[in-house]
């Protein structure tokens, strides 16, 4: 008789032969203990994290801590129950009232993580007659979302405005509304939509609407952080946009605003929403209070982007390949699967975190070193990121020696 | 779709789908409508991304991907886009 486990029988097979060597397994880490924003020990060792997404570093704000702290105390350790049964405290409101002066939109709604946000928000609002035109790099959760909805999906060439619009005008003489969904910034290789080229297609047809996942960009972009949207001057041409607070929020959760007028109707109709635990008190506070923080952060994304400057034009000069253009996302594209690999060890071995993405889930099925950094990370610890990078990538012959590279430089 | 993959479609349909499909033949199997992509093609996520893509451009057409899972062989492409044409431009 066939075992249950069997179909997986492939995964298995794949795994093995990447990391079953007995060496650091790059998808079974564990934080002995976190030290600050920036670092961690891992296997004993004390560890620079350069591939969490804390883009501003906010997880131990002082005044996040203490309204945490508070609320732990006054509402208990969890509400027991979901936003529609006995799960939305004061606090839950206050938060949604929170985010609509933060994006200065009329309303919000408060999911339990980003990805049920997607889920909640991308499998309600669009029905069977409807369309979904999504970039095709977005993130799994907008895949998982549209397939849980029953609109008719198409895709459309990652940041490209010309073939979306190209696919938007075959579906013109079709009923039925269209949803265009794209990224702030594109979490695998931290490049930008071209928003004000999407927003001028979007508003040659009627019946398109336009949502815009921030995960990536609140916090990151925009003179208040409200991400890509506010950075281009566009905020009312994006009709909803989700985020997370699991990012430079500094805790967990996620969201959607919008100005549509019905908006709040999705509260009754959202599956991930009705069905699932709503978010404990103490996260709810901090997450208030640390929207705060995110808005009035001028400071805090000054020092990310020198952060992300400094890696980035030092990654580059060492001669990596770098996924993107300069944003708190840096990915350094490894030649295949077994170097990321034993890049990731090289690096993890020598006290750097990263993340280690691996095709289907990475755009060109690219093998991608992917660091993240934080406005907290110090100058120094940039520079350290440089050196192992470049020790890892030398002894791997990723890049040239260093010594080869000053001399092809003159 | 009809009970017989790739059977009664259009043959300008037919010559179309193969006609796309052939840059993205790297196996080098010959392609029959029991072709299947997966198995026998190598197709993964990637590359059916573009090759769809490739699709709608050649026969300016929308093709779902709420489709695709049912999509195993070259004959069921073949079918389910016959349909598609004629829908949009029947």
């Amino acid at each position: 008789m066939a075992d249950l486990f069997d179909r997986f029988e492939p995964l298995l097979q794949r795994k093995e032969s990447l990391v079953g060597d007995g060496g650091h397994d790059p998808f079974q880490v564990e934080m002995d203990e976190v030290l600050s924003q920036t670092e961690a020990m891992i296997g004993g060792r004390k560890t620079i994290l350069a591939g969490t997404n804390n883009y501003l570093g906010l997880t131990f704000a002082p005044d996040a801590l203490k309204a945490a702290h508070d609320a732990l105390d006054a509402a208990g350790t969890g509400t027991t129950g979901s936003r529609v049964a006995n799960g939305t405290y004061a606090g839950h409101k206050a938060l949604e009232t929170e985010l609509c002066s933060f994006f200065e939109k009329n309303h919000a709604i408060v999911f339990s993580t980003g990805y049920l946000a997607n889920l909640s928000v991308l499998s309600t609002l669009v029905g069977p007659e409807d369309y979904i035109l999504m970039d095709a790099d977005c993130h799994a959760s907008i895949y998982d979302g549209v397939r849980m909805g029953q609109a008719q999906i198409i895709r459309f060439k990652h940041n490209d405005a010309a073939d979306l619009d190209k696919r938007l005008g075959r579906l013109a003489k079709k009923p039925g509304n269209k949803l265009i969904v794209i990224e702030g910034i594109y979490s695998m290789l931290g490049d930008k939509a071209p928003l004000a080229d999407i927003v001028a297609v979007k508003n040659k047809y009627e019946d398109a609407y336009l949502l815009s996942d921030e995960a990536h960009s609140v916090g990151v972009l925009g003179r208040h952080g409200r991400g890509l949207p506010e950075e281009c001057g566009l905020e009312d041409d994006v009709d909803f946009i989700v985020g997370t607070f699991s990012k430079s929020v500094g805790t967990v959760g996620g969201f959607c605003v919008s100005n549509h007028p019905k908006f709040d109707l999705l509260r009754l109709a959202c599956r991930p929403y009705i069905f699932t635990a709503s978010l404990p008190p103490s996260v709810v506070a901090s997450a208030k209070v640390s929207l705060g923080l995110v808005h009035s952060g001028g400071a805090l994304r000054k020092r990310l982007m020198r952060n992300a400057e400094r890696l980035h034009s030092g990654l580059s000069a060492l001669g990596f390949h770098l996924g993107g253009e300069v944003s708190p996302v840096v990915a350094v594209v490894a030649p295949d699967v077994e170097t990321g690999v034993a890049f990731w060890r090289g690096l993890i071995d020598s006290g750097v975190y990263v993340n280690l993405a691996l095709p289907p889930a990475t755009p060109h099925n690219y093998t991608l070193l992917r660091c993240s950094l934080c406005a907290a990370h110090t100058l120094e610890q940039v520079d350290r990121l440089i050196e192992i990078f470049g020790e890892v990538g030398t002894a791997l012959g990723v890049i040239p020696a260093v010594a080869e590279a000053k001399a092809a430089h003159g | 779709m009809s009970a017989e993959p790739g059977d009664g479609a259009s043959q300008d349909v037919r010559a179309a789908v193969l006609e796309v499909l052939n840059p993205f033949n790297k196996t080098g199997v010959t392609l029959t409508d029991e072709t299947r992509f997966t198995e026998d093609l190598n197709f993964d996520s990637l590359l059916v991304m573009e090759f769809v893509a490739a699709l709608e451009d050649r026969l300016d057409i929308s093709v779902p991907l709420n489709i695709l899972p049912d999509i195993e062989t070259v004959g069921q492409l073949v079918t389910a886009t016959d349909q598609i044409v004629r829908e949009e431009h029947g």
